[in-house]
């Protein structure tokens, strides 16, 4: 139990990597991969502030399912010339499954994100219920560097350190350390976790 | 023979001033635009430029200098393309215009 908290934190902040909202009429598909559990999301961007997608996860430890319908929303965003910062709502309410119990499922939580050319930050909350399956309040955060700036079009890498914190798991700490690499609409996230986890994530843009 | 005279009418097509793109749809000479974006830090965020641009009809390329933060767009000489419609679609985008030079 201890383990599968621990390591949940994972599945739901992993569908942020790539921004929850894009361009009006795109579609994101979007797959997550980590110790706990495995998820996939495709969304769609209604207007610049608004996102409306469906989520599927499975919580492999505690063998639950969650389906959920997710709504984000670009609450803020800083245009500067050499660094944008954005301020997002991400939510989604649907429901959980084991092979006995089906309960109401919902999340919501605040991201917050900074970015140039050379550097990148975040933080992010979540909160999580799924009646009898599971509860969470997570806390994420990343730092992450490019070893060099690529041009538009080029193999974009960065090397990210993500820390996890969850007050009410045994392990409340945790560090991934992860790669990132994205080209053109394509973005591939792997990440080797200090407790052996092994993260993998997939974003792809229509 | 055949080969011949599919070669020939390769380069007489794009040896002419006027030529058809990949759409099948046949322009001539085109005018750039450069318009400076805030924001524009990120390949992957910044496809939605292109995504945005290309919707329209008269807007042949779209060219992004992350270096530079600034988009040029190559639109069909003698068509119209306001500095509203471009802050609308840049907006659109999740960007912010800086400067329009024509």
């Amino acid at each position: 139990m201890r383990f599968l908290l621990f390591c949940a934190i994972f599945l739901l902040p992993l569908t942020a990597h790539a921004r929850p909202v894009s361009w009006p009429g795109g579609w994101m598909v979007m797959l997550m991969n980590d110790t706990a559990s495995n998820g996939a999301q495709i969304n769609y961007t209604l207007t610049p502030k608004y996102a409306l997608g469906i989520q599927h996860e499975y919580f492999r430890e505690e063998k639950f399912n969650m389906d959920a319908a997710t709504l984000d929303i670009l609450l803020k965003r800083w245009n500067n010339t050499g660094s944008q910062a954005n301020l997002y709502f991400k939510s989604g309410a649907g429901i959980a499954y084991g092979s006995d119990d089906t309960d109401p499922a919902a999340f919501a939580g605040l991201e917050i994100d900074w970015e140039d050319r050379r550097f990148f930050t975040l933080y992010e909350n979540r909160f999580f219920y799924a009646g009898d399956q599971d509860k969470f309040i997570k806390h994420k955060a990343r730092l992450g560097v490019a070893p060099y700036e690529g041009d538009y079009g080029d193999l974009h890498t960065w090397i990210m350190l993500q820390a996890d914190y969850d007050a009410g798991a045994d392990d409340t700490f945790s560090l991934t350390p992860l790669v990132r690499l994205f080209k053109g609409t394509t973005l591939i996230e792997a990440g080797y976790n200090l407790d052996g986890g092994v993260l993998f994530n997939l974003t792809k843009q229509f | 023979m055949k080969k011949f005279f599919l070669t020939l009418a390769a380069l007489l097509t794009f040896a002419s001033p006027a030529f058809a793109d990949h759409n099948g749809k046949t322009h001539g000479a085109l005018d750039t635009i450069t318009v400076g974006v805030d924001g524009m830090v990120c390949d992957f965020c910044a496809r939605s430029l292109e995504k945005s641009f290309y919707q329209l009809e008269n807007v042949e390329g779209v060219i992004i200098d992350l270096d530079k933060k600034t988009m040029a767009l190559e639109i069909d000489q003698g068509t119209q393309l306001t500095d509203e419609k471009i802050k609308e679609l840049v907006y659109y985008s999740g960007y912010k215009v800086r400067d329009i030079k024509r």
